[in-house]
């Protein structure tokens, strides 16, 4: 691994230790979490009858807890994705990647395009 | 076939076959035919995503499982989310990062010899001929209920489309056929939920009250028949939610986007859709209990499959039954478009390009290789599925997530993750879980009704361990010494940097012509 001078080394290495960072932070205990909280539905309903109540008009906690998932599933993605976007605005500005290589068209060209594209995918998070 | 019907399936075929010709025009090299030049925004891709998993199993499955079987049909919709936050969390980022056409790429990128690859080729051939030929057969059965045409003609039908799009049109044609298909979809299910509504004072919660008083309480309860379908049940879910990291159809769609950042927005586009369609199965299901009746449903199809075409014709009449009937179809042909695609990449990139000729292909020869293992995998498909008419094909789709989840994904995460991970670790865990998952199929009651040995017939509870750990063991069992252990930790540090930033430090101007930033 030699890049071609040690600018773009420091560049790409400011880039990978800031994008590790805000990954490792997230990845692990969302993923726990994610893999307790959803086996734990099929593990209480197959095996326990903890959650064959009903919580009110025709709704069990089985099914509470089922839709909780989808509630739980759409918070993390967006906790996920605002912070790495966030990351990666600060961290990957045009200059780091020219400086490593990466082919840019035009100085600012695109990443003045990803911030148009961020408001707008801002603006509709519920399709 | 009503008049309605017929004009509506000649729009649609019509509006695919648009697609596939102005696609056509622009499938001009492999790049495009397998990944479609990694031009699809990330929006985009996350709409052709959901085209890509939901297939017909999964709406009419999910709606009939429901429907008849209460709470433990939801199950089939549940897992879909979670499976695809689990996919953006672990593998949608790094696979982008590294791979350019297949999952063998990825895996390449760190071991480099033949095994390796070979393996995950093969092992991604296997899961997706086997998916493919379970869809296959079940939407051919599908469309010879709705039609009442004989089933050679729905399978040639099927295969006929599949092979046009795919053949022509590669991976662009599929995308758009798959985003029609998600736009059909969510347009069929919310004019089915209005017309469900109408008939319950517009309160969702009516139709569970009613579908709970109707039955007395037993289909909004969980059902337990036992320590065996528990089991079952139980490893069914576990197989299918990591099953879907591990599936190649599933996972090539994150290569037709530019970078990780699209990769994400993917994975977000497509999990918000999940989780918007599937909210509402239980209420489309219990509407279609409490409206057509169970009975009605059952005389239709044992499983429930028509359960929501019914529903459709009891509350719309033949306009609405058209209209869902051709969101069937579009979902049949886009999920088994995308199947084509994966199955086409390991064979013309990984066994001809990369194993046979090693890397030494020419362009062109290599783009003409893709759309003969194009032909070849819709038609051998077509030609086992005309065979299969009588078979319960099933456990195929069983098989082939179980594989997905025991083989490949192991193989995936500890390629991205394991600092460990070695090159005989990684194709003895990929073997082991195939070899298990196959094994226990073997063994259950699928194949030994009566007298099977084990009591489940989903492998997921354990051959996903099973592969896990071999990969894990063997890996340890092997670690390289002195300059080799030197030389695979630096290879690992250079990957951990490109599967994060996307940039290979050791050669910056070799990141793929997808993954550079492109004026739109």
């Amino acid at each position: 691994m030699e890049p071609s001078d040690s600018s773009a080394a420091a560049g790409l290495q400011q880039l990978y230790d800031g994008m590790k960072e805000a990954r490792r932070s997230m990845i692990r205990p969302m993923v726990i979490f994610v893999l307790v909280f959803y086996f734990l539905l099929p593990v209480l309903t197959n095996f326990t009858s903890v959650l064959d109540g009903v919580a009110f008009t025709g709704v069990t906690w089985a099914y509470l807890y089922a839709f909780s998932q989808f509630a739980v599933v759409i918070v993390l993605t967006t906790i996920y994705r605002r912070r790495m976007d966030a990351a990666e605005r600060k961290l990957r500005p045009a200059e780091v990647l020219a400086s490593t290589g990466h082919p840019v068209e035009g100085s600012s060209g695109p990443t003045r395009k990803k911030a148009v594209n961020k408001k707008s995918e801002r603006q509709e998070p519920s399709v | 076939m009503s008049w309605e019907a017929v004009v509506i399936f000649i729009i649609l075929v019509l509006v695919t076959l648009g697609i596939t010709y102005w696609a056509g025009k622009r499938n001009t090299s492999v790049d495009s035919h397998l990944v479609a030049s990694g031009h699809i925004t990330g929006r985009r891709n996350g709409i052709a995503i959901t085209g890509d998993f939901i297939s017909a199993a999964t709406i009419l499955g999910t709606t009939g499982a429901i429907a008849l079987g209460g709470f433990n049909g939801f199950y089939l919709a549940v897992f879909i989310p979670v499976a695809y936050l689990l996919a953006m969390l672990l593998v949608a980022e790094p696979l982008r990062n590294l791979g350019r056409f297949t999952l063998g790429d990825v895996l390449a990128t760190r071991f480099k010899g033949n095994d390796v690859r070979g393996a995950i080729a093969i092992s991604s051939i296997v899961v997706s001929v086997l998916y493919m030929v379970a869809q296959f057969v079940g939407a051919a059965l599908v469309i010879q209920l709705l039609f009442g045409i004989p089933y050679w003609i729905a399978a040639l039908a099927i295969g006929l489309l599949t092979t046009i799009y795919t053949l022509f049109g590669g991976m662009l044609a599929t995308t758009y056929i798959q985003i029609v298909k998600t736009v059909l979809l969510l347009a069929s299910v919310l004019v089915l939920l209005i017309l469900v509504l109408a008939q319950f004072g517009w309160n969702p919660l009516e139709v569970f009250r009613q579908a709970a008083e109707t039955t007395n309480g037993q289909a909004i309860a969980p059902s337990r028949k036992g320590a065996g379908p528990q089991w079952e049940q139980f490893s069914l879910i576990f197989g299918v939610t990591l099953g879907v990291l591990g599936l190649p159809h599933v996972m090539i769609r994150f290569l037709t986007v530019k970078d990780g950042q699209a990769a994400r927005t993917s994975a977000v586009t497509a999990i918000w859709i999940f989780a918007v369609f599937l909210v509402f199965m239980p209420v489309l299901a219990y509407g279609a209990m409490l409206l057509v009746g169970r009975d009605e449903i059952t005389a239709a199809s044992k499983g429930g499959n028509l359960a929501m075409v019914q529903l459709a014709e009891n509350l719309g009449g033949d306009l609405m039954l058209a209209f869902v009937s051709a969101v069937v179809f579009a979902t049949i042909l886009a999920a088994l478009s995308g199947l084509v695609i994966a199955t086409t990449g390991a064979i013309s990139h990984d066994l001809y390009g990369k194993l046979i000729r090693k890397g030494n292909v020419d362009p062109k020869k290599q783009h003409f290789v893709a759309r003969v293992a194009t032909l070849a995998s819709a038609v051998v498909t077509l030609l086992i599925a005309l065979a299969a008419q009588n078979q319960n094909v099933a456990f195929l789709a069983t098989l082939a997530i179980a594989v997905a989840a025991s083989a490949n994904l192991p193989a995936m995460l500890f390629t991205m993750y394991w600092r460990r991970a070695t090159a005989k670790g990684i194709t003895w865990g990929m073997a082991a879980g195939l070899a298990v998952s196959v094994i226990i199929i073997l063994l259950s009651p699928t194949f030994r009704a009566g007298e099977a040995i084990l009591p489940i017939s989903s492998p997921g509870i354990i051959s996903i361990p099973v592969g896990f750990l071999v990969a894990f063991l063997v890996s340890l069992a092997t670690q390289p010494k002195g300059e080799k252990l030197a030389q695979a930790d630096q290879l690992f540090d250079r990957i951990r940097i490109q599967a994060v930033t996307g940039i290979d430090p050791g050669n910056p101007e070799s990141v793929p012509p997808s993954q550079r930033p492109v004026a739109h």
